[in-house]
């Protein structure tokens, strides 16, 4: 049985005077890993050193306890990609830039034309197969890219920020192709939008400066911040002064009113407690 | 007033219009800057006749250029006397035809009548019912005015200048495309339903209808306003209150009016022929959404009417497609100085007349259809027509569809995608419609040098010593026989039999000085061991040794469509940001990239050999390439041969030479666009980088050889060097070589580390 393992052993990533990635060490066997962290955490730079578009300063990644770059094309073969820029040919339909994308992957051609049918109707676009592309929404766009990354059936997948500009509907329909795909492959989504791995990731590895934080499940985290969960009834003349003074904090609309949500390890004056209705967001504000 | 602003404050905008009028202006200085010193000459000429009666300067013209001419004979040849002498007489002479159209002008139209009467006596035309008897009866009654016209003789070359120079025509079409690419600019820039949703979107698309027609106005003067102005200063004005009927040109031109009215006739009428394009092509790009689409239809059109155009025999039913035509009404001063009636629906009607009527009717209905669809246009991004997309996913079937073969991919996106179809038919026009079978202007010399090279190419024994000798004998005999005549009869001395006498035999002594000489050379070689015999080298002198301004022309031309079909291979996924997504993939590193190179040396082979294949035709049909197969050396070009190469092996080498550069260009260019993140910016920059010094260098400005290819794609001098042993000819070559390669590794390094 194959093994499908990545593992990322001191890896570090310079560009002139910046830091992007901080000795990383990881391990990623099958399954669902968010990858979360803000602008500039270091997610597309490690994204693209494990695509080989980046060059690492030093570390290494492997894969099957092979080094990625000398495995070349192997290890191409094994990954399926959607970038954060939505690349397509304009001028090619839906259909031929997918038999494009399936040549370039060396996909076998009876293979190919059922692989394009199936995720051509996956992601409910069988419709429009022959349309151009510039014609396409931009939800379209995302969901062809996602199908482009399909093909092949690759073990490792690597979305980054996949739900960028879409609307609240789109960005469900991705989280549920995503969530359908994991099976028995290495899925990573590098997102700074906690509800786009909340519910679908078995691991989440918070990001940032190019370290990694955390590397826990959903619940362990939320557990690691059930007690500094804090909130306050406030109007909106109180925002703006709350946002002053906590400068990150999150507003709630509740039932009879609006909270501001301050996660911190300390209580501040005014604010109660909130026992068990942390969540990721609360996380993410935590630790970002 | 904000429209106009937006419109010309553009500085791209305005640098393009500006390059336009300037590139006009160079064409013009480039073909008729070294002909002042002619113009000048004909000026004074035309002067000095302007002075007399028209039957005294007829006949003193006469006697002007008998006697340039005897004075030209009475000098050695190719001396600077006869050279002066000569130009005096080419000078008068072709005062001739003007002073011959002054003079016959006044009974022009009595001949007409004259005409018609034979024709109809002798029953000729036919019934008044027919068209050959209207013809007759219109022809009559549209030159009436003429008769007793006073005409006089003018300076004409302006004029003629100015009607036969064609490419101003065509530098404000593209101009006027430029003004109406604007008007859809607003699609681009996300702008459009902004205005759509404005109280004043209708107001625009009218406010646009006055730009075009202003912009058609302002062009048309600026245009052909400089190009007359510029052919005046060169070739001398005429009073611009002249009659046209005063030039020869317009012989056949019934309306009276001055030069000045002509010209002011003109920019009218150019001003509504461009107003018609340019509604035309905003009519199409409304309705296709698509500036590609749009100028590939256009394109098409225009192809069409091209064949329309000039395939269509005069004086048979399908006159009305040749003057109902766009191309007449972009040349539609020829409808002036060409004088015809047609047959429309049984009525006889002048092309004139007719011309400008269609060309009216054909305006006011693109401006009313263009100006419909702006003001209805529901704008979907980059979605065509239905009918398109039907068509198109008819056409998927058909096509690429269901292959996953990598190379035919590549193939669709390289030719179709990156437009070098296109590209390649706009190349194979423009080579057929650039194609002229150069004429061999021989002097006497040569004329004999050719006959003699009839009895001896492809020998060298005692035959062809014992032709020469023979030549040299008779040659000698009529020398003599002829100073024994005029011994006898001292006074043929002075006549021009004497003169053409003596000047044939000393042209034919000087064919056979070349020949003899040319016998020691090729003795001299075969003694050191050369293969050698008599080799014709007209035809490889007009392939080694050409060096004018439209031959250097011709050597542009491969390298500008070689940088247009590959400018845009790499650019066009940086413009689609697919750089990223490619490189993660098993295929899309060397692959790739091994295919679009492949691509583009396949159309860089094309376009080689497309250009060289005219070059060799045109060379063979007019001069021959003889001996093919004997050594170089036989050659006389070739100075100090010491190579054993055969003159087949030395064409094989210059020609397999240009490819190998236009190889490299294509891989600088396409190492160029790979570093560049838009498609037109990659074609700008390597238009800049690549065709500009090359540009440059034809022109006269050889500084830029050093940064250019095209001194090296020429290769005539490097190819002669080597043939002379001379292997320094080589370094150019390995520095072009290796700018190639160079690229080639950046590209591979790029796409594939």
């Amino acid at each position: 049985m194959e093994d499908i393992k990545l593992e990322i052993k001191d890896l570090h990533m310079k560009y002139a005077t910046k830091v992007a990635i901080e000795k990383m060490n990881l391990e990623l066997t099958p399954g669902i890993y968010g990858l979360l962290g803000p602008n500039g955490a270091g997610k597309s730079t490690l994204m693209n050193i494990i695509t080989d578009n980046l060059k690492a300063t030093s570390g290494e990644i492997l894969y099957g306890g092979e080094n990625i770059v000398s495995m070349g094309s192997a290890f191409r073969r094994l990954i399926g990609y959607m970038p954060q820029q939505q690349g397509m040919y304009d001028q090619f339909s839906a259909k031929r830039f997918l038999q494009y994308v399936s040549a370039i992957k060396g996909v076998p051609k009876k293979q190919a034309k059922e692989q394009i049918e199936k995720y051509l109707q996956m992601v409910g676009l069988d419709h429009v197969a022959g349309s151009r592309l510039g014609s396409f929404s931009g939800g379209m766009r995302q969901r062809i890219m996602f199908a482009a990354t399909m093909l092949g059936e690759p073990k490792v997948f690597l979305f980054d920020e996949p739900t960028a500009g879409l609307d609240p509907e789109e960005r469900i329909k991705i989280r549920n192709y995503i969530s359908k795909i994991s099976g028995d492959s290495i899925v990573i989504l590098a997102t700074h939008v906690v509800s786009d791995v909340e519910c679908i990731a078995d691991k989440i590895i918070l990001m940032n400066g190019g370290n990694i934080i955390k590397n826990e499940t959903p619940h362990e985290l939320i557990r690691g911040v059930e007690d500094k969960v804090f909130e306050m009834k406030c109007t909106t003349e109180d925002i703006e002064r709350l946002n002053d003074t906590y400068k990150k904090g999150n507003i709630r609309q509740g039932k009879d009113g609006l909270y501001f949500r301050v996660v911190a390890d300390e209580k501040p004056e005014g604010f109660e407690t909130i026992k068990g209705e942390a969540n990721l967001e609360d996380v993410y504000l935590y630790y970002f | 007033m904000s429209e106009f602003l937006r419109i010309f404050k553009d500085k791209k905008r305005i640098s393009f219009l500006l390059g336009l009028f300037l590139l006009n202006l160079i064409f013009i200085l480039k073909d008729n800057w070294a002909a002042i010193d002619v113009s000048n000459a004909y000026e004074k000429a035309i002067k000095e006749y302007q002075s007399m009666d028209i039957d005294e300067a007829y006949e003193q013209n006469k006697i002007n250029v008998d006697k340039y001419y005897e004075e030209a004979w009475s000098y050695a040849t190719d001396s600077e006397e006869q050279a002066a002498a000569l130009k005096k007489a080419f000078t008068h002479e072709k005062v001739t035809p003007s002073i011959e159209h002054i003079r016959k002008y006044a009974d022009k139209y009595q001949g007409m009548l004259d005409n018609a009467s034979r024709m109809i006596t002798f029953g000729l035309v036919g019934g008044k019912e027919t068209f050959a008897y209207q013809n007759i009866r219109k022809t009559l009654i549209d030159f009436a005015d003429i008769e007793g016209l006073d005409v006089k003789l003018e300076n004409d070359k302006t004029v003629n200048a100015f009607l036969e120079f064609e490419m101003t025509d065509y530098m404000i079409i593209l101009a006027i495309l430029l003004i109406v690419a604007s008007f859809v600019e607003e699609q681009k820039k996300g702008l459009f339903f902004i205005i759509r949703s404005c109280a004043g979107r209708n107001k625009l698309v009218f406010t646009r209808q006055i730009v075009l027609f202003l912009s058609s106005f302002f062009i048309s003067l600026a245009f052909y306003g400089s190009t007359y102005v510029t052919f005046g200063l060169i070739h001398g004005f005429a009073p611009m209150d002249t009659l046209v009927q005063c030039f020869p040109v317009f012989d056949n031109c019934y309306t009276i009016m001055s030069i000045g009215t002509f010209v002011a006739v003109m920019i009218l009428l150019k001003t509504i022929v461009l107003y018609m394009i340019g509604n035309l092509f905003w009519f199409m790009l409304n309705l296709f959404n698509n500036m590609l689409t749009s100028v590939g239809i256009m394109s098409v059109f225009f192809v069409l009417e091209y064949i329309a155009y000039n395939s269509t025999i005069e004086g048979n039913i399908y006159d009305i497609l040749k003057y109902f035509n766009i191309f007449n009404y972009i040349s539609i001063e020829e409808t002036y100085i060409h004088y015809l009636n047609i047959d429309v629906l049984g009525k006889c009607v002048g092309i004139l007349t007719f011309s400008i009527a269609t060309l009216l009717l054909s305006t006011v209905a693109f401006t009313v259809i263009a100006t419909v669809l702006a003001v209805n246009k529901r704008y979907t991004p980059s979605k065509s027509l239905r009918l398109v997309e039907i068509v198109r996913k008819k056409l998927s079937v058909i096509s690429f569809a269901g292959h996953t073969s990598l190379a035919r991919h590549e193939a669709y996106r390289f030719f179709k995608c990156n437009g070098v179809l296109v590209i390649m038919i706009v190349f194979g026009i423009f080579m057929y419609m650039s194609y002229e079978k150069p004429r061999p202007e021989y002097d006497q010399v040569q004329v004999y040098v050719n006959e003699h090279y009839s009895f001896v190419e492809g020998k060298l024994d005692e035959t062809t010593d014992a032709y020469l000798i023979e030549q040299r004998k008779q040659l000698e005999k009529e020398k003599e026989e002829l100073a024994a005549y005029v011994e006898e009869n001292p006074d043929y001395a002075s006549t021009q039999g004497y003169i053409y006498a003596e000047e044939n035999l000393r042209v034919r002594e000087e064919a056979l000085n070349i020949m003899d000489g040319e016998n020691v050379r090729l003795r001299q070689l075969k003694a050191e061991g050369h293969d050698v015999c008599f080799v014709n080298y007209v035809g490889y002198r007009n392939i080694f040794m050409v060096s004018s301004i439209s031959t250097y022309v011709s050597y542009l031309i491969p390298i500008f469509f070689v940088v247009l079909c590959v400018a845009t291979v790499f650019s066009y996924d940086n413009e689609y940001n697919l750089g990223r997504f490619l490189k993660a993939t098993p295929r899309g590193r060397q692959p790739v990239l091994r295919l679009r190179v492949t691509y583009a040396i396949i159309s860089t082979v094309i376009v080689w050999a497309v250009m060289n294949i005219i070059e060799l035709y045109k060379v063979h049909t007019t001069y021959g390439l003889h001996q093919l197969g004997t050594e170089a050396a036989s050659v006389n070009i070739f100075v100090g041969a010491t190579s054993h190469m055969s003159i087949i092996t030395v064409l094989i080498l210059l020609y397999a030479t240009r490819l190998v550069v236009l190889i490299c260009v294509a891989l600088v260019a396409m190492w160029i666009s790979s570093m560049l993140q838009s498609n037109k910016i990659s074609y700008v920059i390597n238009l800049v980088a690549l065709i500009l010094p090359a540009a440059f260098v034809t022109i006269g400005a050889e500084l830029f050889g050093w940064i250019s290819y095209i001194d090296i794609y020429k290769a005539h001098s490097n190819v002669s060097d080597l043939v002379a042993g001379n292997y320094i000819a080589v370094i150019p070559y390995l520095i072009c070589v290796a700018t190639g390669v160079a690229s080639y590794m950046r590209l591979r390094k790029k796409m594939c580390a």
